[in-house]
């Protein structure tokens, strides 16, 4: 693997590679559930009270495991009590009954085991077991099919998330946080802090801050913050200057002509001023994203109102669409499945789920033409990635309270 | 045909997305808040998780000890004790400046009252106590529910180990459940709910009144119980009287009672302010005057813990309750919170034309 420092040589790559061997990779990595640790941690305990010997055991699953998870994990414990020595009988003919739940809490599955031995008191043995993750594809039902493939998840927000050089050996990957932008590499199948960079800004940020990530040919990258512009060095280690800038951030991708937005410093939206514009447009009603569809001669524009509305835009002509119908955020995958589309969050409050649809849009009209693909909390941020050949997703997990950053890639419905 | 087929289910799915229209956060607006609950001073930081759960929220709101200079996400704008706080943004909060421009809370405010003000779109946020939860669904008010972090549970003064097992087991904690909560929150026989720790099935709440009435033979107490509530609280009250007639089923005189000085139980309403089991099982005990038990970082020990300190305590553990808020259809951006603690500074309210 290369070192960091010389990774500037990689940047002419960045824009034209397909996310698809670097995901391909992520996914062979991904382990299914192994229950065999937690049930010889439990038989042990379990074996210790009751001895070798006639035991009646039940189980019951009041936990949010899987029946196929729950019946694994029901055969990895009867298997690991019976290299212990028990074996099973019906409770007349038994020495003790041991009653297995399990059961959940804040911090994960906890499997309880209750062992009664004769007319004794009952004794309990429990263990924690850490959950683990989900698997991530949607239902293919619709012409479209959305796929997510996580990338990055952690406690703190995530704003955005760029892969550099993906399905190489030596791929990056950069977070940005709020605080800070963090470069991981890959080591081993696993990624490692290469560097963390502080971002410093002088006032705070307002709230739902917002931020994007764009990997450069000449540095590393630009990050784009409210009221605060970062530029990474060119060589490594990297160093970020941050200054105060009302600098307009990039709305288009890949190879599409140019277009930024002017984005409030205290608040968390476009304030509408986008340069060099489209036609004879300069502004448009304030928004919270853009998602650039290109066509032959132009670029189909659809605009995330503040006011709730979506707002579809050739240059000439301006139409709003389903008012006060879409989510906030709309991002653009150029390709997948018959040309470009634009993905839209659903909605929800910041206590609900939330979900993406993939739009076509013929004739300024959008047509939904995927199922929902559902996320485990609501989105918190969407962008269209570099590339142009997929989104970067961010959702909070409601039960872990983790965010959790996906890329969006669309395929045909077999 | 698979044409038709998407063009229903666009129609389907814009429906469902146009239902439940949303968007990020708006900027702006002021938040009223009613609760029951008042003050007559301003809390101090350490209110925050503390017994007092107004006091706890508004310290929340105004203090930050974990950032800059400890100011949180409000400062307080006026102050009348007892009656009325207003909050208004502020804009140096290193958390962000928050999305309300102010919060007006009325304390002591009648819950019939807030309901009302919750329908003529007078109040925002109003207090739900979780006895009115089924009704207030039904008239379809909407709510944030916290998950059962309140404690419902008999102490005993004096421990007579015998009477005290005899009622445990003489309650009928899913009549309670079913008829006065309205099946809201969980019956239980644990000082600390099920979903905080995992294992709070194996406290067996279960009805068993033969077993009741044998445990009660065998004690010595011949006079009647003395049981008592706060007078204020219609559910402690609905719940001691159930409580009462209950016990009369295994052989046990309880008398309910709002007047007497040294009862031989109490009826007591423990707000658990943390969903982290340990620090909870310390809130019950300092609400309860006793000591954090001593338990390392393991379930098991939590679950030994627990057991201790119920029997040391002498309690009957009866419910855990939610803590929920009716909240007006202009609030958005609510955080269900487990806890059931405000999460002011991210609640935004919706621009109405």
């Amino acid at each position: 693997m290369r070192a960091v420092p010389q990774m500037s040589a990689l940047n002419s790559r960045r824009r034209a590679s397909s996310l698809l061997v670097f995901l391909l990779l992520l996914a062979g990595a991904a382990a299914g559930a192994d229950w065999s640790q937690p049930a010889r941690q439990l038989a042990r305990k379990i074996s210790a009270k009751t001895g070798p010997g006639a035991v009646a055991i039940t189980f019951k699953d009041a936990s949010s495991l899987s029946a196929a998870d729950a019946s694994e994990a029901r055969r990895a414990i009867e298997q690991a009590l019976r290299g212990a020595g028990l074996k099973f009988v019906p409770a007349e003919q038994s020495v003790a009954t041991v009653r297995v739940t399990f059961s959940e809490n804040a911090q994960g599955y906890l499997w309880v085991a209750e062992i009664r031995q004769g007319a004794g008191d009952e004794a309990v043995a429990m263990i924690a077991v850490p959950h683990l993750g989900s698997g991530t594809t949607a239902r293919p039902a619709a012409a479209v099919v959305i796929r997510k493939q996580m990338l990055w998840l952690q406690a703190e927000p995530i704003l955005d998330v760029a892969v550099l050089d993906p399905g190489s050996s030596s791929a990056h990957l950069l977070v940005l946080s709020p605080e800070k932008v963090t470069l991981y590499r890959q080591s081993g199948g696993r990624w490692e802090t290469a560097q963390e960079m502080p971002l410093e800004h002088r006032r705070p940020w307002p709230r739902d801050v917002r931020g994007r990530l764009v990997p450069r040919k000449d540095h590393l990258f630009d990050a784009f913050l409210p009221g605060v512009m970062c530029v990474a060095s060119g060589k490594g280690p990297f160093t970020l200057t941050c200054r105060e800038s009302d600098e307009p951030w990039p709305l288009t991708v890949a190879d599409q002509p140019p277009q930024f937005a002017f984005y409030g410093a205290q608040r968390n939206f476009f304030n509408g001023a986008i340069r060099p514009g489209f036609g004879e447009t300069r502004t448009t009603a304030p928004f919270y994203s853009a998602a650039g569809l290109p066509r032959p001669n132009y670029t189909l524009w659809l605009f995330a109102g503040v006011d709730g509305a979506m707002r579809v835009t050739d240059g000439v002509n301006e139409r709003v669409i389903a008012p006060r119908g879409w989510g906030s955020d709309v991002a653009a995958v150029l390709s997948g499945c018959g040309g470009p589309q634009a993905l839209v969050t659903g909605a929800g409050d910041a206590g609900t789920p939330d979900s993406v649809v993939a739009l076509d849009v013929v004739e300024r009209e959008p047509t939904v033409v995927s199922d929902p693909l559902e996320f485990s909390g609501p989105l918190t941020a969407m962008w269209s990635a570099p590339s142009g050949d997929s989104a970067l997703a961010v959702s909070k997990n409601l039960k872990t309270g983790n965010y959790e950053a996906y890329a969006l890639t669309l395929a045909c419905s077999q | 045909m698979r044409s038709r087929w998407l063009a229903v289910s666009s129609v389907l799915l814009c429906a469902a997305l146009a239902a439940r229209a949303e968007t990020r956060p708006h900027y702006g607006g002021t938040l009223r808040v009613e609760t029951q609950a008042s003050i007559g001073t301003l809390p101090t930081p350490d209110a925050a998780g503390g017994s007092n759960a107004l006091a706890g929220q508004i310290a929340n709101l105004i203090y930050d000890p974990g950032r800059g200079d400890g100011k949180g996400p409000f400062r307080v704008a006026q102050f009348v004790p007892g009656k009325k706080l207003t909050l208004t943004a502020n804009d140096e909060y290193p958390g962000g400046r928050p999305h309300l421009d102010a919060i007006e809370i009325q304390m002591a405010r009648p819950v019939r009252e807030q309901m009302l003000d919750l329908q003529l779109e007078r109040a925002d946020v109003v207090d739900l106590p979780p006895e009115m939860i089924r009704r207030a669904t039904q008239q379809g008010v909407r709510l944030a529910q916290s998950q059962p972090v309140e404690l419902i549970a008999i102490v005993f003064a004096n421990d007579d180990p015998k009477l005290r097992e005899a009622l445990a087991l003489s309650v009928d904690r899913a009549a309670i459940f079913n008829v006065l909560l309205g099946r809201q929150g969980e019956p239980t026989a644990a000082l600390l709910p099920n979903w905080m720790t995992g294992y709070g099935f194996v406290f067996d709440a279960g009805q068993d009144i033969q077993r009741a009435r044998q445990l009660r033979a065998e004690s010595r107490r011949t006079q009647p119980l003395t049981l008592t509530y706060d007078p204020q609280d219609a559910l402690a009250r609905a719940i001691a009287e159930r409580v009462a007639l209950d016990a009369r089923g295994a052989g046990l005189a309880i008398t309910p009672t709002t007047s007497i000085a040294s009862p031989d139980a109490r009826l007591v309403r423990v707000l658990l302010p943390t969903h982290d089991p340990q620090a909870a099982l310390a809130a019950v005990a300092a609400a309860l005057g006793a000591s954090a038990p001593k338990n390392d970082d393991v379930p098991e020990e939590w679950y030994a813990a627990e057991r201790r300190l119920r029997d040391d305590l002498h309690v009957v553990p009866i419910l855990h309750v939610p803590v929920a808020y009716g909240l007006g259809a202009r609030v958005k951006g609510w955080a269900a919170s487990k806890s059931g603690a405000w999460a002011l500074d991210d609640v935004w309210l919706e621009q109405r034309p």
